[in-house]
């Protein structure tokens, strides 16, 4: 927004990092979420919090997260969003293929270091 | 498998509509509350921590109807909506739905009846084993030959004892009529 730099999630992005974020953190609740996603881009990206919701949603059809309702440490009710056992798996998938993308990529955009 | 859970789940969400909005407006001011006490704590008036939890969550009406997107199955929805505005009008315009219904009847009633004809008269096959071996004969009146003649049932047994060429003959038509199983009927105006 006010900083240049800073830039809108990806299509298709939103979901493992939510996914990684569950699976580093442990239980949280959306705020929290959007919240950890921010500061782990170093403030890259800006993230109007509503939007992890829909993600949150989709995700939970999938059976990927599982949520309950919860009382947070200073007494708010709030939903708690946590990865189930198929959603470890699913990141354990989805962190291979996304390094195996940039891999290829990084090879388009740095082509002289391709060995002949 | 995982597209149809999520499509059960989605069909299954269609009959918790309000549960599901209460839910949601509970979770976005779970979030909106979590946020402002951060805000305060980093020493915001309670205006600004408000206000700034607001416009960094972003339009809350539209990310509600995202997710109802997302619970349900909109196209089913707007289908139903359909549904029911139709069923709506129709019974507001009685006149026109009683001709509509009674043109549908008579249509369906004449099509169906037609058709029932032409299969019984055109596609049914004969009843009888190797139809494609059945051929029909009669005699012929050389003056006018557009019309059959009848064949006399001594001619029939004539034509019966001296066949060769078919497996078998049968005599039908005329008030006598014979059945086709029967291999001497005597009285037949036409055979086979």
């Amino acid at each position: 927004m006010s900083h240049q730099e800073k830039t809108e999630i990806r299509q298709g992005t939103l979901a493992l990092m939510i996914l990684k974020t569950l699976e580093t953190m442990g239980p949280m609740h959306g705020y929290g979420i959007a919240r950890r996603i921010e500061q782990t881009s170093g403030d890259a990206l800006t993230v109007p919090y509503g939007t992890i919701y829909p993600s949150l949603i989709k995700l939970e059809q999938e059976g990927f997260i599982a949520s309950t309702w919860d009382v947070s440490a200073n007494n708010r009710k709030a939903k708690y969003y946590e990865l189930t056992r198929a959603g470890k798996k699913h990141v354990h998938d989805e962190v291979r293929l996304w390094e195996q993308t940039v891999k290829i990529m990084a090879r388009f955009f740095n082509p002289e270091k391709e060995p002949v | 498998m995982r597209q149809i859970r999520s499509l059960l789940l989605r069909l299954g969400g269609l009959f918790q509509r309000s549960r599901q909005e209460q839910d949601l407006t509970d979770e976005f001011e779970s979030n909106i509350a979590f946020h402002v006490e951060d805000n305060l704590r980093a020493g915001m008036t309670p205006e600004e921590a408000r206000r700034q939890a607001l416009l960094k969550f972003g339009n809350i009406e539209y990310t509600k109807q995202e997710c109802r997107d997302r619970l349900g199955l909109p196209f089913l929805e707007t289908f139903f909506y359909d549904l029911r505005y139709a069923a709506r009008s129709l019974g507001k315009s009685r006149m026109f739905t009683a001709v509509a219904g009674v043109t549908l009847a008579f249509g369906i009633g004449a099509t169906t009846t037609m058709f029932t004809v032409a299969q019984g008269v055109l596609l049914r096959p004969l009843p009888y084993a190797q139809p494609d071996r059945l051929v029909a004969i009669s005699e012929v009146d050389r003056l006018k030959p557009s019309t059959g003649a009848n064949v006399a049932s001594a001619d029939f047994a004539d034509w019966q004892r001296l066949n060769t060429v078919f497996a078998g003959m049968a005599s039908y038509g005329g008030i006598d009529e014979r059945g086709l199983t029967s291999t001497s009927p005597e009285s037949g105006r036409r055979v086979f």
